[in-house]
This record gives C-alpha cells, structure tokens and sequence, in this order.
C-alpha cells in the first residue's frame, strides 16, 4: 500500500495549532484522546514501528525528568510519605508530561515523514519566506554531520594523547578547529553554490510544485472534525467556565 | 581558434599578507584545448582557478595586479549570471560542495537558480544523471552516497549546466582506484568541452591535455606550453623540490641516476608478534556493520599497507588496533602495552591543541612526561622554521608530519597513519614514506591505509586488503605481487603504466630496485 502523502505546510500547521491547542488542556482523558490521535495518523502514514519505539525509549528521560520537577514545584496537597511530593503534584507533572508527549509525537510524525525540500518549498512557494532563510536550513543539515564527525575525532584524539577534557585549552582548541573546518567548508560551498548561479535572482524556480490536493482537505477536514470532537467534549466537562493551568482539585 | 582565457602579468594575493601567493602569470587557452595545472602544495594552483572565475577579486578579499580577460572580456565585468553559464567547477571535497538533501535536488540546483524552465530543468536532470550513472540513486539522499558517486553528483550537477570550460581541482584525490577510474572515464567523455584540470595522475589524463602550466613553490610560473612528456625533461633536474607529479618512469630513471640512499630495509624481527586479532566485528550505533570476522596478525618491525575502497572499513579497522573503537565481537590479544599504539588522523588538524608548534611539542612532552630539546626535535623533522606558526595554518604535509612527530614523542611501538599522503604533492607524499619507512628501519611497526596501490609496491612489507568489512587478502609483498593482476584487476589497472609492464613481465628484480631508489 502507498504511504499517504499530506502537503507538509498543512503538517505544519497541524503541529503548530495542536502544540498550542495542547498547552491548554489540563483534562487527561483529552489528552489521552490527542495521543490516539497521532497513533491513528502514525498508521495512516505506515510510520516504522520500531524506530518510533526506539523514538518513545529515547523520549523517556526527557518525559521523566518533565513529570520529575514539575511534580516537586508543586508544594499543595496530601504529601506523599517522607518526600515532598504531593497527590496535586504528581497530578500536575503527568499531566505537564503528557502535554509534553503529545508534542513530541506530533513533531516525529511531522519530521519522519516530511522530505525538508518539499517544506521549504512549501515555505518558500505558500508563505513567501526568501530563498535564503530557507536554504541556510538545508546547508545546517548538510554541515551538521560534518561537524560532528570532527568533533567525535578531535576527542578521540585528545583522550588518545591523554589530554584530559575538563582542561579548558581542549574545549578552546576544539572550538577553534570546528570554526576553523568549518569556514573552509563555508567557503568551497560559497564557490560552489555561486558557479551555480545562486543568488542570481532574488527568487528560484523550483523544479517541484506543490499542490493541495484532495487527500489534503480530507485530511484537513478529518482533524479538524477530531478537533471539535475534543472541544466539545471539553465543553461538555464544564472547561469553558473557568481556566487554570492546574488539573481541577489542584487550586495553588 | 577563438581565446577563451587570457591571463596577463597576473599577481594575487588575500588582503593582510605581505607576499603575492600568485606572480606573473601569463597563459592563454583558447577554444578546445584542455589546460592541466601542475604545482606544489601552496604554490596557489587552487587561487588561480578561483581568480579565474573572480571569486576573490569579487568578495573584496585580495589584491590583484595584471589582467584576466573571458572571452576578450575581463572577468570583473561579468555578472554571477555569465560566468555561471561559462564555468562550472567541481573541487576536491564533494562534502563541501554538496548543498542538497536529495540526489535530484542536487543536479537541479542550478538550473533552479536560473530560472530555467521547468521542463527544461526536467529534462536535463535526467540527462545528466545518465550521463554519470547515477539515474538509478535519482531519489537517494546526498548523504547515502559514496564518496565517488558524491564526485559523480557534482559532476552530474554542472553538466546539467552546460558551462563551456569545465574546472577540476584535485576531484580525484581522495577516492579509491575505481572510483577514479569511472571518473576519469567520465571527464575523458567530455569532448566539446574545455576542461583546466589540477590534478596528479599524469597517465590518466594525458590523452585529454593540450597545454600544460607548471607553477613554482613561490607561486611564480615556471612553464607553460603544449603537454608532452618532453616538458618534464626540462624541470626535472628540480622536480622533486617542485612536488610536482612526474610521469612513473621518468622519475624511476631519473631516480635510478641520482639516488645514493637505499632505504630498502628488510626486517630480521618479524615473527615478533605484537598484536594478535581473532574474530573482530564492529556494529555502529546505527545498526551498520563496519566490519566481520576480521582475523589478522601484526609483526614487530614491519610497514603494513591497508588496501580498500572508500567505506571499507579500513579506518574502523585502525582505530580498533589503537583501542579508539571497542570490537562489538572478538578478541584482541596485545603483546605490547595499549599506550605503546599511536594513531594519525587522516585530518592531522583533529589532533592538535596547541597555538604554536612549539607549544603543540610543550604540551605532547608534558603529557608523555618526556624531556626533548624542542629545536632540535623540530629541525630533525623540517619544521623548526614553522616553530612559531599556529599548527591549523601549515600546509597539509607539515601537518602530518607534525602529527607524527607528536605520536613520536610518546615513543610508540606501533604507529597507524590513515591515510598519511591524501592531497599531498610528490616532494610531501615522498617525504612522509621515506619518514614512515626510516621508522620502520629503527623497529617499529608502522600501519598506513592508502588508496595508492603503487604505495604499497614501494614501501610495504605486508599488505592487507579489505572489502566490504571483511580481509579479502593479507600477505607479504612478494606474494602480492604475483596474484595482483589476476585477483585484483581493479587495483592492478590503477598502477602506472609502468609498473604495470614490470609485473607482467614478472621483472620483480625491478621492483625491488625501485624500493631501494626511492
């Protein structure tokens, strides 16, 4: 079967209105109805399954430490046994992780299956940003791996010549010669890129068009649709009445 | 035939330097003639092809005297826009020089930036991708590329271009035979082209040159003229001073009437084994396999040559011997203590600390807890009079030796250079070999990979080949002579001409005479 291909600037703007739309939900079973949400649109798109576990192991520390201090910073309630947590504050970190979770699984989605040429071409052709921003994205893509293949042996050679890291000249010299890489790089990539003819024109053509397709308004129509659901349901728990970043029962 | 290129009473050098890096050129290319560059390492080969097309002379950052004209015009009063469509260049480091993520967004980058048509642009991807075989890895990621099929892509991305005169600087240099192979058949393609080419591999391009430009160490130019092999009679009383590449047999003949020195050196303490590996693998992170199975013996007082495609695994290889890599499998058993291997980065610069070279010797002998005289550690090794100069800012061969002097100073058993003559000219590449094999000499064990085959001809005592992770060969060099041709084709068409014949004709005498001159 054909993976589903969505126009990335409306995967742009999924993201970006749910990572909003998330920051104010403070009801669990919302939250939990988002993360069904992005497991559906995983399938949709026939997401690798072991690479995104491998993603959700990774998230994990991060996820921790999010539920960790935010569960600490929360001084009212019933305190638990001989810690300082309390019953609102482990509320209140699942529930500040959980946001956070939601987040990220929408921004994997958004960046496994997104090719970055098409979204700066959707950048570029939809919301007019100049072709420059949009290619200085592609060259730190392109560079980042260079940089850090040069980093890992730099530090494979000072432990090799026994130079210990805390020492700051390492992490000066380090510095300078990732700076130094780095400009040399820049420059047989100016060269490059201007025989190439950049910079010509103040804007490119791009041999890729993106269109909206009818796939994309189904798609629009069918989160927008689970959307409303949510808020509905949201509504119907009496969340429109009053706000707080706190779960209800939580009123420090 | 109409002038393409005249270059006139041509001086360069970048703001804030007191010495001109180029000096009185004068050449002319005209329509259908191809132009070859011969120099030393600094002697401003790669600044003159890139005043040709005014890129410093355009960001303002050098000084010029002298005139360059295009087409009877001067390159100044060009816009991006012309010269685009009359250069294209492809230089050394296709890492550098690659923008796109995606293979096809690479050979269109150009015609997008002009604004071409799209149907055009369509059009001449296509074409180009075949023109270079790469039509099939169309979709692939510029990052899942070897380092030739890279080389290819940008050769790919100025064909689709169709620029009159071709540049390139050194394109060759760091890939293996093959590799270089298919893209020297590929320039050789290019008919109705003009092509400047800096390069070394005399015997591979010279049915394609016209017209030959020789640059002095100071940058001054020493010859230009028709390309015969006529013309290196002329230089050759100072050719190795020059660094330039001489065709093989000139230099063997020339060597065989000059030389004193026998370096040839024969070990009597090679069943001294120093390191043992039994079944090494090696998974990266990434789930990749660098290498299987590896089984490999080394001996004390030897020069072993790692033989290997690009990605073969053979820098993983030696930085498991020097304990940088933990094997995911398998076992090493080391006779001698781990601190006693010394490796060399194949980008020397990785390695160093210091601000000058003196403080770079300073440091080393404070952490081997060692006592030297600077100097004269420094003059032994021709670097005393870079002594006060940053270590980032000397030329690549001052870098490796002085990388090699640093692992020297730990006193070592086992020294592993990767690749130690990549982008070197033949006085530096000649220089570090005879370095390696008079270390040799005095009982360590010296470990180089190399895509030069002829290197391994020359210096080695045992070479090593690896392909794909696994060892495919490991034996002395007796040995390899005598299967080269029949089981590795490949690297035996990469060897001179010369060599060639010598190994044919089973004439090892002369091999063996060579080893002795040189």
């Amino acid at each position: 079967m054909r993976r589903l291909e969505i126009n990335p600037l409306v995967k742009f703007f999924l993201l970006s209105i749910v990572s909003i739309l998330i920051l104010f939900i403070i009801d669990f079973y919302v939250l939990l109805y988002f993360i069904l949400l992005i497991i559906i649109i995983n399938l949709l798109f026939k997401a690798n399954v072991k690479n995104f576990l491998k993603f959700l192991l990774l998230a994990q520390p991060f996820l921790f430490s999010f539920f960790f201090f935010n569960s600490v910073f929360v001084k009212c309630g019933t305190p638990i046994g001989f810690l300082t947590f309390t019953s609102e504050g482990i509320k209140y970190g699942l529930l500040i992780s959980l946001r956070a979770f939601v987040i990220i699984l929408f921004s994997y989605f958004f960046v496994t299956t997104t090719n970055p040429k098409d979204f700066v071409i959707a950048l570029v052709q939809y919301l007019k940003i100049p072709d420059k921003f949009a290619y200085s994205m592609f060259i730190a893509l392109r560079f980042f791996p260079i940089a850090k293949l040069t980093q890992e042996e730099a530090l494979q050679a000072y432990k090799q010549r026994g130079i210990r890291l805390a020492n700051p000249k390492s992490w000066f010299s380090l510095f300078y010669l990732l700076v130094f890489t780095m400009f040399r790089k820049a420059i047989s990539l100016a060269i490059s890129m201007e025989l190439r003819g950049w910079g010509v024109y103040k804007r490119k053509v791009y041999m890729r068009k993106l269109k909206f397709t009818f796939t994309d308004v189904l798609f629009i129509l069918f989160i927008c649709l689970y959307i409303i659901l949510g808020l509905y349901y949201m509504y119907l728990i009496g969340y429109f009445t009053g706000f707080s970043l706190f779960p209800p029962g939580i009123s420090c | 035939m109409s002038k393409l290129i005249e270059v006139s009473n041509f001086f360069f050098k970048y703001y804030g330097s007191n010495e001109w890096i180029l000096k009185d050129i004068n050449f002319e290319i005209r329509k259908g003639e191809n132009l070859l560059i011969l120099g030393p390492n600094g002697s401003g080969k790669s600044s003159l092809v890139l005043c040709l097309v005014g890129f410093p002379q355009r960001y303002k950052i050098s000084k010029t005297k002298g005139e360059i004209l295009i087409k009877g015009k001067n390159v100044m009063d060009y816009s991006i826009s012309e010269l685009s469509k009359i250069f294209g260049i492809v230089q050394q480091d296709p890492e550098a020089q690659i923008v796109n993520l995606y293979v096809e967004d690479e050979v269109a980058f150009g015609l997008e930036n002009l604004r071409y048509p799209v149907d055009e642009i369509l059009k001449r991807v296509n074409s180009s991708l075949e023109a270079v075989g790469l039509s099939n890895k169309r979709y692939f990621e510029t990052n899942a590329l070897s380092y030739g099929e890279k080389q290819k892509l940008m050769l790919a991305s100025i064909l689709a271009l169709d620029n009159e005169i071709l540049i390139f600087d050194e394109p060759t240099s760091n890939l293996d035979p093959v590799s270089r192979k298919s893209f020297f058949n590929l320039i050789k393609k290019l008919k109705d082209k003009n092509l400047i080419l800096i390069e070394h591999n005399l015997e591979e391009i010279s049915d394609i040159i016209n017209k030959v430009l020789i640059l002095n160490k100071d940058g001054s130019m020493r010859y230009f003229g028709e390309f015969n092999y006529e013309i290196f009679e002329k230089i050759k009383e100072n050719y190795e001073e020059l660094g330039i590449w001489l065709p093989y047999e000139l230099e063997i003949s020339m060597k065989k009437e000059s030389s004193k020195v026998n370096l040839f050196y024969r070990p009597t303490f090679t069943n001294n084994n120093l390191i043992k590996i039994s079944n090494i693998t090696y998974k990266y992170a990434s789930g990749y396999v660098a290498l299987k199975n590896i089984n490999l013996s080394f001996n004390k007082g030897l020069l072993y040559v790692i033989l290997g495609s690009n990605g073969s695994g053979k820098t993983t290889l030696c930085k498991i011997i020097a304990g940088i890599f933990k094997p995911s499998s398998g076992e090493i058993i080391y006779n001698i203590h781990k601190n006693k291997i010394k490796y060399c980065f194949q980008n020397p610069s990785v390695q160093f600390i210091g601000k000058t070279v003196e403080e770079e010797i300073k440091l080393t002998m404070k952490e081997a807890n060692k006592k030297l005289n600077i100097d004269e550690l420094l003059k032994t090794y021709e670097l005393y009079e870079y002594k006060n100069k940053n270590p980032h800012i000397l030329s690549e061969g001052q870098k490796k030796i002085l990388s090699i002097v640093i692992s020297l100073i730990y006193e070592p058993e086992i020294i592993i250079c990767d690749e130690p003559t990549f982008a070197l000219d033949k006085y530096n590449e000649r220089k570090i070999m005879k370095l390696i094999r008079k270390l040799v000499g005095e009982g360590k064990t010296v470990i180089i990979t190399t895509h030069d085959v002829k290197l391994s001809l020359e210096y080695s005592d045992e070479v090593i080949i690896i392909n794909g992770g696994k060892v495919e060969y490991q034996s002395k060099i007796e040995d390899f002579l005598n299967i080269i041709e029949s089981k590795f084709p490949e690297y035996f068409y990469s060897l001179p001409k010369y060599l060639q014949k010598v190994i044919q004709n089973k004439n090892f005498e002369e091999i063996y005479k060579i080893r002795m001159i040189l």
